[in-house]
């Protein structure tokens, strides 16, 4: 009977838990406002299946045209699902969550304290170089996001890579 | 496990790590996860048609060096290679680069006559078809290492040229 009951209380906290983690806002995290945009742009600029898009990357962001998140999902078929855009979330949050929690908290001040902005900048040794420049649509759209103040124009202009 | 079941592995490890050397475990286990060469294809322009080139060819063995190789098929759908395709490869320094397929499909640049800076944009062509790739490369110069000969959520699927299939001009190939 008791491991009936333990293994009663062991499944209630493990769902707890999940339900929580998928629900509850993240401390220091910005609206999810704004955030699919934010996302389709880092996910465009970041995601490709030979960077980001790679299941052993650190910062694995999933996209439409990069790594689904589905079993059933390929890539450049269909859009980017909400699901992706949350994993996506948790990803970018996740790399230094009290540095981001602090740096949105101060409205989105000294953002290059963020490992994945100085990354995206170039400021620091990148793979990838630097996908989008200081002052470009992609640099605008991280920026205001990170202040709460997502301005989703740039987000879509700086999602768009286009052949030169 | 008898030392007899244990030495085929063992061999093939050896094999590698003295033809590739022994820094790189990852790249190891890599490249022995490609598996043999084909029954009749000799190492060659012609083998490995569909694997990530740049595995072995990137500078760091006997191999040739590519920056840019791959595979193009016919089809998504089949294993049938695609001869005589101009692959045009265009970097962010709006350099272009155009290669030819052979008759295994395959194509390779060296990077003395290209070394793109990425991101690098993508198109086939055949005759007056066109075909451009919706996204760059951003880093990989091994098509196969997203282009997998199976769709997955981790893999495009095959770098094909058409819809459904069209004869393609082999005139010269074996």
């Amino acid at each position: 009977m008791t491991r009936v009951w333990l293994a009663a209380g062991w499944t209630a906290l493990a769902a707890l838990a999940c339900s929580g983690a998928e629900a509850a806002p993240q401390a220091g995290s910005p609206p999810r406002e704004g955030w699919a945009s934010v996302s389709e742009m880092l996910g465009a600029r970041c995601g490709s299946l030979d960077c980001h898009g790679q299941s052993g990357r650190p910062l694995r962001l999933f996209h439409n045209d990069g790594l689904r998140l589905a079993d059933d999902d390929a890539p450049g078929a269909g859009a980017t699902t909400t699901d992706e855009h949350a994993a996506n979330l948790r990803a970018v949050v996740g790399l230094e969550p009290e540095l981001f929690a602090r740096v949105v908290a101060e409205g989105g001040a000294a953002p290059e304290r963020l490992t994945l902005v100085r990354k995206a900048l170039g400021l620091e040794s990148h793979k990838g170089g630097a996908p989008f420049a200081l002052g470009t649509s992609g640099d605008v759209c991280l920026r205001s996001w990170l202040a709460t103040k997502t301005d989703e124009a740039a987000c879509a202009t700086g999602a768009q890579v286009e052949r030169p | 496990m008898t030392v007899s079941s244990v030495w085929p592995g063992l061999a093939v490890l050896l094999a590698v790590a003295l033809a590739f050397g022994c820094d790189d475990p990852l790249r190891e286990r890599t490249i022995v996860a490609l598996g043999p060469e084909a029954a009749g294809v000799p190492p060659g322009p012609l083998h490995r048609a569909g694997q990530p080139c740049v595995v072995c060819h990137d500078g760091r063995s006997s191999a040739r060096e590519f920056s840019v190789a791959g595979t193009v098929f016919v089809t998504a759908d089949a294993p049938d290679p695609a001869p005589g395709v101009v692959v045009e490869l265009v970097d962010a320094d709006k350099r272009t680069f155009r290669a030819a397929t052979n008759c295994a499909g395959n194509f390779f640049v060296e990077p003395a006559d290209f070394a793109p800076r990425y991101p690098l944009f993508v198109a086939l062509e055949a005759g007056r078809y066109r075909i451009e790739m919706d996204t760059p490369v951003q880093r990989d110069g091994s098509c196969a290492s997203c282009h997998d000969d199976r769709t997955s959520r981790s893999s495009a699927g095959r770098v094909y040229l058409f819809g459904t299939p069209r004869p393609m001009d082999a005139s010269g190939c074996p």
